[in-house]
């Protein structure tokens, strides 16, 4: 009997803290953060249950609410005094840092959602550098999609997995790289078109946006983070454009398997770029006959050679900005640390020899074996 | 009475070991210790073997006594002393651990609830344990040891993809004087709280010619644990961002995403903490028990035990007090500074037995 009474009282007692129904919640999955005449405003986009409610329907609605203060917290409060809901950052997937805020800093959003154990570090962090992240949080009442940010995730994962311009960064992926020693931090850039006479929009994320001592230096090229996301494997199928013969002649680069590193020989620094993923060719607009190898051999290096261009221009890039994205100097601090004393203030790409090696394999035609306006395969 | 095992009693050991490293010990020594902490872990625990081996050689003298009566019947009044000196070590471990184990609760489980609420209800659980003996500490430890070993397992099967050695690199990020200095504090984490071992008699233990090879073998399976969360830490996060945390075995737990499917275990996860702590904190709890039975000479079950649930209650309710109401966070970061009393007096204990030449019998 004892053992009841203890287990009831048990169940009483332990059922659950600051309990609350979902309908009282605010289940916010992006949160945009702008820095707006000395005010901090978050926006934050949530699920609006009570209208799916209503209307039977198994669509997704979305509600802004918007609040505004002199810091994170204060603003996030201020969204709770004018709404009847509380909001709730623990299905967070999305954080979009607006123009404002990238000019004050993007380092002051930092501490809150990194303290507060109700918000997840592990959503993807975008920022804008032209709009505040409020015009595009808001919803888009012609698009088909009433949810921007189930939208703007599967744009940054098709741009990543099939363009190669982008990265997915993750808050806490963010945060840590911005902490590490010798590397800048990128983050994908949200852009959005207007339409001048409809209510209209569109969200394009092409670009990445590059840091420096905690300051946002600009953008950064689609061909220089082709290299990157090749060096680092990140993409799935991406496809490259070439001239051949007066053709354009597309191929598809898959299966990256790269590598990169750094070693110091001879008291110099030797940065090796093992660039290594196979090709496949999917559009071939002239009569050009494949089947001989000397065609196919050109095709070939005609792709090394535009990689090995890419990986110029990623280098000039570098040693122009005087930034190291890959994190190069902290590869060379992990395994050299002695040696990185004498050269983290200078720029890698400059002191060190470059050991470049290009290796595209050509040998997938799809399913054609023949092109369309005649020429062999 | 009941005997307990040496398996059973391994259990409570493994607890001892590691239960202060998730709320404080962590924490503290990657914060300095940055790429070096395991380097750091490393030489901690060879400095440990110290304290651990003159709680074996004091151990094997408490046949029939336990270690207040040891002290109490070979030192007289230098033996109240000695027990007054423990008493002081493992009070202070244990206002430390409960504030460490309501803040963790109350931060990243129970936002939002009173302190002194999650106190009386952890803290009356532990009592039952503590009032009803050795022997249930030891045997729900037995049970609470196996799902503790389980989910350890599990998380760290599923972290093993997010593992990136880079990040455990440079191995010596610091001076090695840091290094020697951070080592000297991990006894004090590991070893110390294994002193509670001395409140039970070695008769009290089945097969206790073997007892000193349990512990040798607690502290080898211990280590291996803790440098695991370690190494796990590191490897998944990278210091920069691991330092940041105050609980990071917590958000380690965060990181587990199998296929998008299992995630967010986190607060699963976490009952490894209470899990792993139960038996260590009733162990202390139970020394401080046979402290004041031995002291205050009681017979009476029933005082014992209001004894046991006041001590058990206001050891909490004052840290709760102390850390709310001043500022003795120095207190956690000194933690170490402050517990090695325990390994002063396990020194002279050893001293007195030498010079008065106390044998195993």
């Amino acid at each position: 009997m004892k053992k009841i009474i203890f287990l009831v009282t048990l169940i009483i007692l332990m059922s659950g803290c600051s309990y609350k129904e979902i309908n009282e919640l605010a289940i916010a999955n992006s949160i945009g953060i702008d820095y707006i005449d000395d005010k901090y405003v978050i926006s934050a986009q949530v699920m609006d249950l009570t209208k799916s409610q209503k209307d039977n329907s198994t669509e997704e609605n979305t509600i802004l609410y918007i609040g505004s203060g002199d810091s994170i917290p204060d603003a996030i409060r201020d969204i709770t005094l004018k709404y009847p809901n509380t909001l709730y950052l623990g299905h967070l997937e999305l954080m979009i840092v607006g123009k404002g805020m990238l000019e004050e800093g993007i380092d002051k959003t930092f501490d809150y959602f990194m303290r507060s154990p109700e918000a997840r570090n592990d959503s993807l962090l975008i920022v804008s550098d032209e709009f505040d992240a409020k015009e595009i949080l808001n919803p888009n009442k012609e698009s088909k999609e009433s949810f921007p940010t189930k939208d703007i995730i599967t744009t940054i994962e098709n741009s990543m997995e099939r363009n190669g311009s982008i990265e997915k960064v993750t808050f806490e992926d963010f945060v840590s790289n911005y902490l590490k020693k010798g590397m800048d931090p990128i983050l994908p850039i949200i852009e959005l078109s207007k339409s001048p006479t409809k209510d209209y929009k569109n969200n394009t994320i092409k670009k990445m946006a590059l840091f420096r001592d905690k300051k946002y230096l600009g953008s950064i090229d689609s061909d220089v983070m082709i290299v990157y996301n090749t060096l680092k494997n990140n993409y799935s199928d991406i496809i490259i454009v070439e001239n051949y013969k007066n053709s354009k002649v597309s191929s598809v680069l898959i299966n990256p398997s790269s590598s990169y590193d750094i070693k110091i020989k001879d008291n110099k620094p030797v940065i090796t770029f093992n660039i290594k993923v196979e090709s496949q060719l999917i559009d071939v607009y002239e009569k050009i006959d494949l089947t001989k190898d000397k065609n196919i051999r050109e095709l070939n290096n005609l792709l090394n050679n535009k990689m090995k261009k890419y990986v110029n221009d990623f280098v000039d890039f570098s040693i122009e900005n005087n930034v190291d994205i890959l994190g190069i100097k902290n590869k060379m601090y992990k395994h050299y640390k002695k040696e990185y004393d004498n050269y983290k203030n200078k720029n890698i790409y400059k002191e060190a020899k470059l050991d470049i090696n290009v290796d595209i394999k050509l040998f997938r035609y799809g399913n054609a074996n023949r092109n369309s306006t005649g020429g062999n395969l | 009475m009941n005997k307990i095992s040496n398996t059973e009693l391994f259990t409570v050991m493994i607890s001892l070991f590691t239960f202060l490293f998730p709320m404080i010990g962590t924490f503290t020594i990657l914060k300095e210790g940055n790429t070096s902490s395991l380097s750091v872990l490393i030489l901690g625990f060879i400095f440990s073997i110290i304290p651990v081996l003159l709680i074996m050689f004091i151990g094997k003298r408490c046949k029939n006594k336990n270690i207040f009566q040891f002290n109490r019947d070979n030192f007289g009044l230098f033996g109240y002393i000695l027990n007054f000196l423990y008493f002081i070590g493992i009070i202070f471990i244990y206002i430390v651990i409960a504030w460490t184990t309501l803040n963790f609760t109350i931060n990243q489980l129970l936002i939002r609830n009173s302190y002194y609420t999650i106190a009386f209800i952890y803290s009356t659980i532990l009592v039952i344990a503590v009032c009803k003996g050795k022997e249930i500490i030891c045997r729900t430890s037995l049970i609470l040891y196996i799902i503790f070993f389980l989910s350890v397992v599990i998380s760290f099967s599923l972290l093993i993809p997010k593992i990136n050695l880079e990040n455990v690199l440079p191995i010596i990020s610091i001076k090695p004087q840091k290094i020697f200095n951070l080592a000297l504090l991990i006894p004090g984490y590991f070893a110390y709280p294994l002193v509670t071992l001395l409140c039970i008699k070695r008769n009290d233990i089945r097969n206790n010619n073997k007892t000193n090879k349990t512990i040798a073998l607690a502290f080898i399976i211990s280590s291996f644990i803790v440098f695991m969360f370690y190494f796990f830490i590191i490897s998944t996060y990278g210091i920069e961002l691991a330092s940041l945390y105050v609980f990071p075995e917590y958000n380690l737990f965060k990181e587990i995403d199998v296929l998008d499917f299992i995630q967010r275990v986190e607060n699963i996860m976490a009952s490894t903490f209470f899990i792993s702590a139960f038996s260590g904190v009733c162990m202390i709890i139970y020394f401080l028990k046979l402290y004041f039975k031995d002291l205050f000479k009681m017979k009476n079950k029933v005082k014992i035990n209001a004894t046991t649930f006041v001590i058990a209650i206001i050891v909490p309710f004052l840290s709760i007090y102390l850390f709310s109401n001043y500022n003795l966070q120095f207190l956690m970061e000194k933690y170490s500074i402050f517990s090695s009393i325990i390994l002063i007096t396990l020194i002279i204990n050893f001293i007195f037995i030498k010079i008065k030449r106390v044998n195993k019998n």
